[in-house]
């Protein structure tokens, strides 16, 4: 039965946030990974191949989840993985970054904004998981 | 730091360009005093007890013409930003003054002469422009000019042209000496004077540049420590908002209704405080403003968008909201986005502290030099001495709090500096329990 499960990676420093995310999308019947650094985060995607990545943009680097979505966008191997970004509260964080324009050489699934209601979590999730 | 200050004190204008601009106001002042002294000529032959050489002197006029004639030229040949030449021209025009102005002196007489007066003129003028010592050189030329006519007359190497008839001036050494030391004596006081007035002007500049200059960094250091401390600050109330949510939603099932509450408070506290530091990150967001993000666009596009979006919002609280564009496209050179949170802040503001069943009136005019945004609502009003707090950081009037929680009282203060930005300015009218009226005023060619 476990095998059926969708796996889910979450790609963000924040251990809290991930363990809230992981709580929220356990009760919806995911099976959830995490990774608290980017390139970690990229093994993780090889090594598991999980049905939909969530990534958050800013860690160590301000724009390192761009850069792992670039990774795994440029990989034929996972290029197809659905990624969800993670963005923080607000619009300004000190670099150019808009959805709008960058979704066209970034084509992720969706962004979204933190703090993220765990209904819209999920919701958003099962809109773009792997099926 | 020392060093730029040593390079304004050495420029006498800060600019070439103010150096030409002085250039043209001493040319132009000769060549009235050029008029003023053909004048003189002219009437001094009227007066009997005069003795005008009318020919020498219209001579050393021509050539003065000739000689203003030629700076005008060459400070049209010169180019704008070299400084050092406008300064010689500069240096060039008070030295030939002085020789010119010696010459007139000795066809007027020489000691009787009052002529000599002028030279003053070019003294205050050299110490106006120049700093350091040059104007006391102007001064010792001045002064080596006039005595040296006075001697060469005493010796009789030069003939002496009577000024008055009659007089007996030159004959008399007590007169000429008393009369040439305190000449000597005004030359050098009033460039000293003229001189210390300006240096005392020239330092308030420089200090005032600098506090200037300090102020501005201050400014932006302060803006920088308020954008990284309300991003850093956002990170970790976003968790905690995600994690009591978590609780609420997804745990709740599990625990008492009393906790689901507790956490229902927390959620609500956190959402304010998210919306603050929104708030916060909004007021410095002119300085993290690309210039790129500035085009010409329809206000009215922007406001329809807003008004659309708020709408829900207003039919919830039982408020008639409804929009008037303009009746020509109110095209605007402007960031769209600043824009843009200036009507949601207007717009929001008017539903926030408008009681059910009240309306609000949402208009955009194209006026000849400016475009007008009106937002009127029939809510709360503002007493007149609130009206003047208002676009404070943190300022929330007494009935504005007992209406309601929300609010962080910084939406007024990023609405003034965004319109400040678009060099615009912002009126209000309002009566207490009948209503506040906003109008935004956008000058029309607010190119930034």
């Amino acid at each position: 039965m476990n095998d059926m499960k969708k796996k889910i990676l979450i790609i963000d420093d924040d251990i809290d946030l991930v363990e809230a995310m992981r709580i929220t999308l356990e009760s919806a019947g995911f099976e959830v990974f995490d990774a608290q650094e980017g390139e970690r985060g990229l093994e993780k995607v090889y090594a598991l191949r999980p049905d939909l990545v969530l990534l958050d943009v800013m860690m160590s680097q301000l724009d390192e989840g761009f850069q792992i979505a670039y990774k795994i966008r440029t990989d034929p191997a996972i290029k197809d993985t659905p990624i969800i970004i993670l963005t923080a509260v607000g619009t300004q964080t000190g670099f150019d970054f808009n959805p709008d324009k960058d979704e066209d050489f970034l084509p992720v699934q969706a962004y979204l904004e933190k703090p993220v209601n765990p209904q819209k979590l999920i919701d958003t999730v099962r809109e773009f998981i792997r099926v | 730091m020392a060093r730029s200050n040593k390079k304004i004190i050495e420029l006498p204008f800060f600019t070439a360009g103010s150096l030409k601009r002085r250039l043209i106001w001493l040319i132009r002042i000769r060549w009235f005093a050029i008029l003023a002294f053909g004048l003189g000529i002219g009437l001094g032959q009227f007066f009997p007890s005069m003795h005008i050489d009318g020919f020498a002197l219209s001579l050393v006029l021509v050539l003065l013409v000739l000689m203003n004639g030629l700076y005008l030229f060459l400070r049209d040949r010169i180019i704008r930003n070299d400084h050092q030449r406008l300064i010689n021209l500069m240096i060039t025009q008070i030295v030939g003054d002085l020789f010119i102005l010696t010459i007139l002196i000795y066809f007027t007489g020489s000691a009787e002469s009052p002529l000599y007066f002028f030279y003053l003129f070019h003294m205050i003028v050299a110490a106006i422009i120049f700093p350091g010592t040059r104007p006391y050189h102007f001064a010792f030329l001045a002064v080596t000019l006039y005595t040296s006519l006075l001697v060469l007359e005493w010796c009789g190497i030069l003939p002496h042209f009577p000024f008055y008839r009659g007089s007996e001036i030159a004959g008399r050494p007590e007169i000429v000496i008393f009369n040439w030391a305190i000449f000597i004596m005004t030359v050098f006081l009033s460039t000293y004077l003229a001189q210390d007035v300006t240096n005392r002007y020239r330092r308030v500049r420089m200090r005032l540049e600098m506090t200037n200059r300090r102020l501005q960094d201050l400014n932006r250091a302060k803006t920088n420590f308020l954008r990284v401390s309300s991003h850093e600050l956002k990170a970790p109330i976003a968790t905690i908002q995600s994690t009591l949510t978590v609780i609420r939603d997804i745990l709740g099932e599990n625990v008492d209704d009393r906790v689901r509450d507790m956490a229902d408070r927390a959620i609500k506290r956190t959402d304010e405080m998210i919306n603050l530091l929104k708030d916060l990150s909004d007021l410095t967001y002119g300085d993290l403003r690309h210039a790129g993000n500035f085009k010409q666009i329809d206000l009215n596009g922007l406001l329809t968008e807003v008004v659309g979006d708020e709408l829900i919002s207003a039919q919830a609280r039982q408020i008639e909201m409804d929009l008037t564009p303009s009746k020509t496209p109110a095209k605007m050179v402007c960031d769209p986005e600043a824009i843009k949170k200036v009507f949601r802040n207007l717009v929001t503001n008017a539903i926030r502290y408008t009681p059910a069943g009240g309306s609000i009136h949402v208009k955009l005019e194209n006026l000849a030099t400016e475009i007008l945004l009106e937002v009127c609502d029939t809510g709360i009003g503002l007493e007149p001495e609130e009206i003047q707090q208002i676009f404070n950081e943190f300022y929330r009037s007494p009935t504005a709090k007992k209406l309601t929680s929300a609010g962080t009282g910084l939406g007024l203060a990023i609405v003034q500096r965004l319109v400040d930005e678009h060099h615009g300015f912002i009126t209000v009218s309002s009566q207490v329990n009948q209503g506040s009226t906003f109008q935004v005023h956008f000058p029309k060619e607010s190119v930034l």
